[in-house]
């Protein structure tokens, strides 16, 4: 049996890997889409939300075929203290309209139709299929392996590599090794059944539209790490990420983190009568700027996860935009037909051009945030909720008074300075608005 | 579900008179290695427990050669009536010739309900002659019940036995089952029970006859290794670490009648232990009385393999292990020490249990019975 | 095609899309079983029919065609019986093929059987979600041809006039001969099944897979009466969860006070 060789080969059909086999099968060119899982989103996890760009890109008023669960018209950022809260929201029909607020979305439902859609332009989806290795020739990835024997072999002009953040390519190649444990945080979710018209009342919404709500502060036992609960049609996904070397250093099992936060006095009546359907965990790039290896490298170009593209809580976004930039440049370089690894030097140049290397360096201190600890995940949230107890007990006490205790709970539990330094390099920089 | 139930009651006056015309509850007496296996005679058990609910006749149909020694036997354990199929031809089980004979039998008779043990060439017997006789078939049940309107309701493991379904042949008869090994007990035989026997004669031409048995061979199975017939089982998994730690398990089986060693796929594949005492989903499905897991996770797999034991001890270090989930009884601790524990105890009580039995007899007055 | 055809057997082997069992959870609450969202998969057993059937076009030739009935998810198996080399597939889909018995789905695959030229069908000894084991015979007994079941050897002969097979029984295996065209039930003692390649699933994506719905066949000549729930002489009016186990006694911490506990209970139960 001859063997056949593609114009490229993309390994893993998340958001990143069928945006890129999307792209470049609009254009003619012929793309192996590879996933391990048995269908692809059937292993994979994600919080929920998913954006309106860049997947508007790909597929035109998507939002009138997408599996989508609840369009988000409700933002919520709450910290939490020990046992109390302090939140913000917009809420906004206007996000509701073309999800310009984002969208939740159940992975085993939305990687399906999306690779379908990839699909239907041309590009080969094979499933079950784990990709063991990679092929060399003349200091170039030149094709993949997926088990024993030539028939498990396939060669390709150019190899994208959209296999997640353990990423088998990228290590393969030696492109990168395995995340370190600080650049990688591990997330845990349960998805909870409740009837759609409970979940409509509880978050007070209309039938179709849905919340996000973020949790910051004290979820996971003064490490830092954030919580989420966010609605889709008859379910809330709900969930936590601690940073890896945290968790490492707390020495308890994971989920029961998970069930601290669950059963946080302001979380627990969300949730309250629900059903857990499944349990699941994943790990998250949040490594930032620093940890982000080279995108086009030997003839690989790293997309999504892989390339370590992810501000939690925005992911799919990025993946995917990475994932259609990797796509036009293969494009071009069939259009000119030099596939030469000079040539795919492009999509590193579109990458540091674009929204996701702004960001990144915008948020490039959201690292500190996540690493340095206690001030964020503790002293804050504790400072401001007792702040916010004090203030808003009448109790005869004049409110120059309280302010004045206020202060004092900021001198003694962080200082002026620090705070200004922290809102000014850090916070501001972690925050996802 | 409501109109499924409907879908059930046949209300049409020309198919209940069609239905009516068959009558008696009859068991396949099936003759392997010149015995009656087993299963055939606990189907007597299920067959005489409708036939007390529908006040029908119970008959066994006994196929092969010189078979008819084995009427007294049927009778003792239920039959009212025995069919005797005897020809040259059906000197050993092929397909095509046994589905013909039976199926001659069973449309000039027209029982309502007919047996088989679900056995492997007695299951192939039922499912082609389902098909001959256009009837439904309810595969590999466990019980039996009579519903209100007379109908047999079969009742059978689904998926690896996590559910329970009622199936039912409305229209059709006769009602075909196959029942599972060791779902009803053998009553003890009567031979003061009156039967009758009835010789049949089929018609069989060189059509029914296609396929050619060349050769049968059989081998005893090693009784040890006999997984299926064990009342106690101590199957073990890869918390034993090495072939040789499986002594210890022999040991332990060693202090129970009827006892063997099984396990895992995972210690099969290993060669830890021989492939045919594999429990589970790819190997054998046991239910003895007592089944002791010891160092295995309990993978689902595994588990729909012995689900029906009816103890199960479990021996595991790790607390969360699915198996404890199953388990009867269940010790979170180190198999290594445990097992040995466990042998030591037991001789222990069973020495001290037999010096009291013994001193009690001592003590007792002579001329007590 | 004709000379393909024409050298070696034609075989027909029929395959079923099943939900994967070892991925079927249990409601914690009902006990009933949550069929949403588990992976289907093709048939485990499946794969030794497979296996013989294209161990069989290694040495003679021929043709392999794959038929299966389901929903249109079962195009899965059918592509995967692709990619591990058979050469044609064919779905036959229908609502009204729906919740069919195993008499009635061998009707159903029989009409389609009936249309094509064969000298074998093979299929696989059971199915894991029903594990009835009888739509083999049943098919074989519509098809008019003698069948064998607990096949672990197959021998066919050059001639395509007979086939020398033997049948792994509880406790031995038996030797059969049968003319051709006929069936067989393969077991899993016939072999460890290969699997499918990268390669393989790559053609088998671009192999068309023929689809036949209920009109199609009547067509051909079906009784639709005979199709589906409808035509099924067995129907499940109820499905329950097995009885609960009461949970059981576990015992920790010092294993000398646990295996006297333990002893005890054993004891009550007439074991010691
Ligand atoms: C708990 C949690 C909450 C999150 N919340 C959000 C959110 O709300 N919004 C958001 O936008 N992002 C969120 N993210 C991040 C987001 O999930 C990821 O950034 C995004 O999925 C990355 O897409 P990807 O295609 O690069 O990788 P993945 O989605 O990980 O896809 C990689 C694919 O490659 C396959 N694969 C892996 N290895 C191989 C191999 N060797 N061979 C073949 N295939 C292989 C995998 O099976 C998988 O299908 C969250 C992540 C987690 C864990
Ligand atoms: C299609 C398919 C079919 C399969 N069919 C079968 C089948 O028929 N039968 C089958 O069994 N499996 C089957 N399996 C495999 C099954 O999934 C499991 O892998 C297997 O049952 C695990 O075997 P185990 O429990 O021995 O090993 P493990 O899962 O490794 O468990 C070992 C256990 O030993 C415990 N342990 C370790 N050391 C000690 C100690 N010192 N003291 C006490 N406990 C200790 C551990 O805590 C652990 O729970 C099948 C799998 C597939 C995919
Ligand atoms: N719906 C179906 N379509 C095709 N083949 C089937 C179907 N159902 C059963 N079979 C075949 O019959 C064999 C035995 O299945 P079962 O009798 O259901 O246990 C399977 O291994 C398949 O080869």
């Amino acid at each position: 049996m001859s063997t056949e060789k593609f114009d490229a080969i993309v390994v893993g059909a998340g958001p990143a890997g069928t945006s890129a086999a999307l792209t470049m099968a609009k254009g003619g060119l012929s793309v192996a889409l590879i996933e391990r899982g048995e269908s692809p989103g059937a292993k994979n996890v994600f919080g929920g939300v998913v954006y309106k760009w860049p997947l508007e890109e790909m597929i035109p008023k998507f939002w009138e075929k997408a599996p989508i669960e609840r369009k988000i018209i409700d933002h919520r950022m709450v910290i939490l203290g020990k046992d109390s809260g302090f939140s913000v929201s917009y809420k906004d029909d206007y996000l509701g309209m073309e999800t310009r607020g984002g969208f939740t979305a159940l992975r085993s439902r939305f990687d399906p139709w999306f690779a379908q859609q990839a699909e239907e332009a041309g590009a080969t989806l094979v499933t079950s299929m784990p990709v063991s290795e990679v092929i060399e020739e003349g200091g170039r990835v030149v094709g993949i392996r997926a088990g024993r024997g030539k028939e498990n072999e396939l060669y390709a002009q150019a190899i994208v590599a959209a296999d997640g953040v353990m990423s088998t390519v990228l290590q393969k190649a030696g492109i990168r090794g395995p995340p370190a444990a600080e650049d990688v945080a591990i997330g845990l979710k349960e998805v909870i059944e409740l009837p759609s018209d409970t979940i409509e009342s509880r978050f007070n919404l209309k039938r179709g539209y849905g919340a996000r709500l973020d949790y910051l502060g004290s979820v996971a036992r003064g490490k830092s790490g954030g919580g989420f609960v966010y609605t889709n049609s008859n379910t809330l996904s709900v969930g936590i990420a601690v940073l890896l070397s945290h968790l490492l250093e707390l020495r308890c099992k994971p989920y029961e983190i998970l069930d601290e936060f669950k059963s946080h006095p302001v979380v627990a009546p969300l949730l309250e009568g629900g059903r857990v359907k499944e349990y699941q965990a994943h790990l998250i790039p949040e490594g930032g700027l620093q940890s982000i290896p080279p995108l086009a490298s030997r003839g690989v170009l790293a997309v999504g996860d892989a390339a370590m593209l992810c501000l939690y809580p925005e992911g799919t976004n990025m993946a995917m935009a990475s994932g259609v930039m990797a796509g036009k440049t293969i494009l071009e370089s069939k259009k000119t037909g030099d596939f030469s690894i000079q040539r795919l030097m492009l999509y590193e140049r579109l990458m540091k051009e674009s929204y996701i290397f702004k960001e990144h360096s915008r948020k490039k201190n959201y690292h500190n945030v996540l690493t340095s600890g206690d001030r964020f995940n503790t002293d804050y949230p504790d400072a401001i909720t007792e702040i916010m107890r004090n203030i808003l007990v009448v109790d005869g006490v004049d409110r120059g008074t309280k302010h004045a205790a206020a202060r004092k709970v900021i001198r003694d539990k962080v200082g002026y300075v620090r705070v200004l330094r922290d809102l000014y390099r850090d916070i501001w920089s972690a925050l996802p608005w | 579900m409501s109109a499924q139930s409907q879908f059930g009651v046949v209300t049409d006056s020309e198919t209940l008179r069609r239905l009516a015309e068959y009558k008696g509850i009859w068991t396949y007496a099936e003759v392997e290695s010149g015995q009656l296996t087993e299963v055939s005679l606990e189907l007597l058990t299920g067959a005489r427990s409708i036939a007390k609910k529908t006040g029908e006749q119970v008959a066994s149909v006994l196929v092969g050669q010189d078979v008819e020694r084995f009427v007294a036997e049927l009778s003792a354990l239920g039959a009212d009536k025995v069919f005797v199929i005897q020809e040259p031809r059906l000197q050993s089980y092929a397909s095509d010739s046994y589905t013909e004979a039976v199926a001659q039998l069973t449309r000039e008779k027209k029982p309502s309900v007919f047996l088989f043990g679900a056995n492997r060439n007695a299951r192939d017997l039922a499912a082609r002659l389902a098909g001959r006789l256009n009837t439904g078939l309810a595969a590999d049940c466990i019980k039996l019940e009579v519903n209100e309107r007379g109908q047999l309701e079969q009742i059978r493991p689904d998926f690896g036995g996590k559910e329970l379904s009622v199936v039912l042949a409305p229209r059709h008869r006769p009602q075909m089952t196959t029942i599972r090994p060791g779902s009803y007990r053998k009553q003890e035989p009567d031979y003061t029970r009156v039967s009758s026997s009835e010789y049949f004669v089929p018609k069989l031409s060189e059509n029914h006859c296609r396929i050619k048995v060349l050769k049968n061979v059989r081998q005893p199975i090693d009784p040890s290794e006999d997984i299926e017939k064990a009342t106690v089982l101590v199957s073990g998994g890869m918390g034993l670490r090495s072939k040789q730690n499986f002594e210890l398990l022999r040991r332990l089986a060693g202090l129970f009648d009827n006892a063997s060693v099984a396990g895992t796929r995972s210690v099969c594949e290993k060669g830890w232990l021989p492939s045919s005492v594999q429990v589970g989903q790819s190997g054998k499905t046991v239910s003895p009385k007592l089944y002791f897991a010891v160092g295995l996770s309990g993978a689902i797999q595994h588990l729909v393999g012995m689900q029906n034991s009816e103890i199960v001890v479990a021996i595991n270090s790790d607390a969360e292990a699915q198996i404890f989930k199953v388990c009867t009884y269940g010790i979170v601790g180190d198999l290594f020490q445990v097992v040995p524990l466990l042998i030591d105890e037991i001789k222990k009580v069973r020495v001290e249990r037999k010096l009291m039995r013994e001193t009690v007899t001592v003590g007792t007055p002579a001329g007590d019975p | 095609m004709v000379s393909e055809a024409g050298v070696g057997p034609n075989i027909l082997l029929a395959v079923k899309q099943v939900p994967d069992v070892s991925e079927l959870r249990l409601d914690p609450v009902t006990h009933s079983l949550l069929r949403e969202g588990v992976p289907s998969v093709l048939n485990p057993y499946d794969r030794y029919a497979l296996e013989a059937g294209l161990r069989l076009k290694e040495i003679h030739g021929g043709r392999l065609t794959v038929v299966s009935m389901g929903p249109p998810q079962a195009r899965k198996a059918l592509q995967e019986s692709l990619a591990l080399g058979a050469d044609e597939a064919v779905l036959l889909t229908d609502r009204a093929f729906a919740a069919a018995d195993t008499w009635a789905t061998a009707y159903t695959l029989s009409v389609f059987a009936k249309t094509i030229p064969f000298n074998m069908v093979l299929t696989g000894l059971k199915a894991i979600d029903g594990e009835t084991s009888q739509v083999g015979a049943e098919l074989a007994e519509f098809l008019d041809i003698p069948h064998a079941s607990y096949v672990r050897k197959i021998d066919l002969r050059g001639d395509m006039q007979g086939v020398t097979i033997e049948r792994q029984l509880e406790n031995g295996y038996d030797v059969w001969e049968l003319p051709l065209p006929c069936l067989l039930m393969v077991a899993k003692e016939f072999g460890q099944p290969r699997l499918a390649t990268l390669q393989g699933y790559i053609r088998a994506k671009r192999q068309k897979i023929r689809i036949l719905t209920a009109h199609d066949l009547e067509a051909l000549g079906a009784n639709s009466a005979y199709f589906g729930l409808k035509g099924s002489p067995t129907f499940i009016p109820k499905v329950s969860p097995p009885p609960a186990k009461p949970p059981g006694t576990i015992w920790s911490g010092d294993p000398k006070e646990s295996v006297r506990k333990l002893v005890d209970a054993l004891s009550r139960e007439g074991f010691v």
